[in-house]
């Protein structure tokens, strides 16, 4: 819009510096995502704060078989599966089996609307830092991991799951032994 | 045969396209015409090749040849053929192709028109045309083929998707039944708003190709413009009525009782829908006073690069979204392409501005001026660019800094943007009634006296009535001083013809026949008041509430009530099931009808999708979403969205606007034609 005066060589080079320095930071952003979904081998650990207070560790939950749910608040697709991943929980709570819900670039207030309007009640936090997000590698919300008992990724789920999904893989995980 | 012909046809494209940027600037260049016809001709054989490619690939998908991986990925037996059709822009591979037939086919269609009357740009906009139409079809070709097939080699388990027989023992696998279309893509809005957006974005394509054909050839006049000005209104509507229809299907279908989300792909639209918005204002200011040449340029090349952009972010999976497509092997050539293009075309509008040659004819004469008000805008729709681009690449970015990425939701968009927003409606309400070149202050406030008494009596009278919310009075202040002035234009030009003995209806056809950019751009800002009015209302007075009832018990929402009378299930044609629910629908405590909330199950995982059941008054939308069921307990969330329809009408308000302001002028263009023809060198006499 300068160019009501003469010319200004200076601001030239500010309006090709810019785009370029944002091309640049893409293909970075891009070369760093473009690892592979993480999807068997050893579960990354990880330690989240809880919402309600507390810590969940996984290390902690050797033995059991781990649903890791990764949502939004923002995210239409986890609207959808949340009273699926209830009923999971009113399901298999009382057994070897833990379950956490990891937030996703989300924010307090939204996250916890969200939480109390679909009355979700098992463990969930925010992955402050995409820490865990990282760690998994994961595209995008939601997505579903589920651990065996050996604290193994067993099975990943992309996009939004339900329960006649999820209750026949974690029934099989719960019948499988523990090894020592 | 059909995979064959899609794979020959998009070859000899790919091909056609490419010869057609290299004839074509070897042409320009060295001045040799018979090359550039040669580029010319190619470039037009494009479009029918695409045409048969796209074709092949409907009828591959209708047909069932659930051989090729990509009808096996979006149809499926039992589909209606409806969705078998639209299923071409389903997924990546066909929906580049699509892209790239409809860039063939505006490009082919700019041509035929301008091909004698913009004799000097051609070369060069052939040139540039070709160049991005050859980047679309080598995503397509080496990339995204729509055409690869299964092929089962001799040992193998599991059959492998490639174009070319892969071994020539391989024999071609034949599912027998295909995937199916994502259902949220299986709404009508969802089937309009893609193409709908497609053409937006690649309307882009031509102003930038003129663009570029100017800075490259030095014809640095306002021909580009003129050339280009319908192009630019034909691909701002399509964004427009992509962005509208997008809202529509996410009101419908995602469930959210919203219509908005600032998601990024959304956002991804929304940015060059600003920058294009900005430039259809400042090249009324070039066209009439030869400003802002550099400027301007500027804008449709920051445009098309956000195409660029976000056609990037939302292909390459690099944001997270609730509506991307899968991450693919694309993200990497897009982004190459986008860095050629920003250093290229930058470079080459720098090089030209510091030769001079981009200087304004004018200079700003009044600060008070409708030249000063247009700059305005464009800063305050650069402003907002500027924050939405922000938003949406921050937690990219933030993370790359700093290893923590910030994300932005509603709420900074609502402490950034919206006060923008309300900056350019007060905008629209002053600058139609500032004068060109230089007014007083006092003849402004002369002018304004009568649509700024009405807003007051207006915003007055909505607080009489129980508007008392200070964000939402000022809103609606704001948003009625733009439609009241623009009314008043009309008023005004109006009576001064009817003072002339003309009937009110003759008058207003001739107001519009004799300018009509500025009428038809008025009628947009009346369209977009409307949308205003409800995106406000909406917002600020939407309600909500869920419970949990049985059958019988009843929800009450605002004067609105709804009584859950029974539900049932049922198994739609393609085999999803659904769990429908019969609610009554009260208003006032009277019935006024039946609404069938339901919720869909797709495919053998069962894929949930909530299909509100809406009860449609002018006045608000009663909004009833099936969110869960156990036995005959039915959880229903209820939404209440006051004047949420002025947002969908004006939207038709706004297509009719821009159809009114871009309709061809034959009188007009033709005297501007012989203007030109009398003075060839007008780039020297328009100098002052």
């Amino acid at each position: 819009m300068s160019d009501s005066r003469p010319r200004r060589p200076l601001i030239v080079p500010f309006f090709i510096a810019v785009p370029v320095l944002i091309v640049i930071g893409l293909g970075i952003a891009l070369l760093q995502g473009n690892q592979g979904q993480l999807s068997s081998g050893a579960a990354p650990t990880f330690r989240l704060k809880l919402y309600d207070g507390g810590t969940f560790d996984l290390s902690e939950q050797r033995g059991k078989v781990v649903l890791i749910n990764f949502w939004a608040s923002w995210c239409g697709p986890c609207r959808s599966e949340a009273a699926e991943l209830n009923a999971i929980w009113d399901t298999f709570r009382g057994q070897d089996f833990a379950m956490i819900g990891v937030g996703y670039l989300d924010n307090e207030r939204d996250a916890r609307a969200f939480l109390a309007e679909f009355g979700v009640e098992y463990p969930t936090g925010h992955d402050d830092g995409s820490q865990i997000a990282r760690a998994y590698r994961i595209r995008g919300v939601p997505e579903t991991f589920i651990i065996n008992r050996r604290g193994e990724i067993a099975h990943v789920i992309i996009a939004p799951t339900t329960v006649s999904v999820l209750r026949p893989l974690i029934e099989a995980l719960l019948a499988q032994e523990v090894q020592p | 045969m059909l995979a064959e012909l899609g794979i020959v046809t998009t070859g000899l494209a790919l091909i056609g396209a490419a010869l057609a940027a290299l004839f074509g600037a070897y042409g320009a260049l060295n001045r040799a015409d018979r090359w550039i016809l040669s580029a010319r001709n190619s470039l037009l054989l494009t479009m029918p090749l695409l045409s048969l490619a796209c074709l092949s690939l409907v009828t591959a998908q209708l047909t069932g040849r659930f051989e090729m991986q990509y009808v096996w990925s979006v149809t499926q037996i039992n589909e209606p053929i409806f969705f078998k059709i639209t299923a071409l822009w389903g997924a990546q591979p066909g929906s580049l192709l699509f892209w790239s037939w409809m860039l063939s086919a505006f490009v082919a269609i700019a041509i035929l028109i301008n091909w004698r009357s913009e004799r000097r740009l051609m070369p060069w906009m052939v040139t540039f045309s070709a160049a991005v139409l050859t980047f679309f079809m080598i995503l397509v070709v080496l990339y995204e083929n729509p055409f690869a097939r299964f092929w089962i080699l001799p040992g193998a388990s599991q059959p492998v998707a490639s174009v070319f027989q892969p071994a020539p023992e391989a024999s071609l696998f034949f599912p027998r039944d295909g995937q199916g279309l994502n259902p949220l893509l299986r709404h009508f809005g969802m089937v309009f708003h893609p193409p709908m957006l497609y053409g937006g974005y690649v309307g882009m394509t031509i102003p930038f190709a003129f663009a570029m054909a100017a800075l490259a050839s030095g014809q640095l006049n306002t021909n580009w413009i003129r050339a280009t000005r319908r192009w630019t209104l034909i691909a701002w509507l399509f964004l427009s009525a992509g962005l509208i229809l997008g809202g529509r299907w996410a009101y419908d279908v995602l469930g959210w009782g919203g219509y908005w989300g600032w998601d990024p792909v959304e956002n991804a639209a929304l940015l060059p829908w600003l920058t294009g918005t900005a430039f259809l204002h400042s090249i009324m200011i070039q066209e009439r006073r030869g400003m802002l040449k550099a400027w301007n340029m500027f804008l449709i090349i920051l445009t098309f690069l956000l195409v660029i952009l976000g056609t990037f972010s939302t292909r390459s999976g690099i944001v997270a979204s609730v509506h991307s497509f899968a991450r693919s092997e694309i993200g990497m050539p897009m982004l190459i392409f986008l860095g050629i293009c920003a250093v290229g075309c930058l470079g080459l509008w720098a090089w030209r501005w510091s030769r001079g040659e981009l200087a304004s004819d004018h200079r700003l004469e009044g600060l008070l001026s409708r030249e000063s008000m247009f700059i305005l805008n464009n800063w305050l729709f650069i402003g907002v660019t500027v924050m939405v681009l922000w938003g949406t690449y921050a937690p990219l970015f933030t993370e790359l800094l700093s290893g923590q990425a910030i994300t932005l939701g509603a709420e900074y968009y609502n402490a950034v943007v919206v006060p923008l927003f309300g900056a350019i409606y007060v905008l629209m309400g002053i600058a139609p009634l500032v004068a060109w070149k230089r007014t007083s202050l006092s003849a402004l406030g002369k002018a304004i006296r009568v649509p700024l008494a009405l807003t007051v009596g207006t915003v007055l009278i909505l607080v009489a009535l129980g508007t008392h919310e200070p964000g939402a009075f000022l809103s609606y202040g704001m948003i009625c001083l733009a439609g009241y002035t623009a009314l008043w234009e009309y008023y005004r030009g109006v009576k001064a013809r009817m003072a002339r003995g003309e009937s009110i209806l003759v008058a207003l056809n001739r107001l519009f026949a004799r300018n009509r950019s500025r009428y038809g751009g008025y009628f947009i800002h009346l369209a977009v008041v409307v949308i205003g009015i409800g995106i406000v209302a909406s917002t600020v007075y939407q309600q909500e509430t869920q419970q949990t009832l049985s059958v019988g018990q009843a929800i009450s929402l605002g004067n609105m009530s709804m009584r859950y009378d029974d539900a049932f299930e049922a198994v739609a044609d393609d085999g999803r099931t659904m769990v429908i629910a019969n609610v009554s629908v009260f208003r006032n405590g009277q019935y006024v009808g039946t609404i069938r909330p339901r919720k869909d199950f797709f495919g053998e995982r069962g894929t949930p999708m909530s299909i509100a059941g809406q009860y449609t008054t002018l006045e608000s939308d009663f909004y009833v979403l099936l969110i869960n069921h156990q036995g005959d307990r039915i959880t229903f969330k209820v939404y209440l969205n006051p004047l949420v329809n002025l947002v969908w009408w004006g939207g038709v308000l706004l297509i009719i606007g821009t159809f009114l302001a871009a309709y061809p002028d034959p009188q007009r263009e033709l005297a501007e034609k012989v203007a030109e023809a009398r003075a060839p060198s007008s780039l020297q006499i328009a100098g002052d």
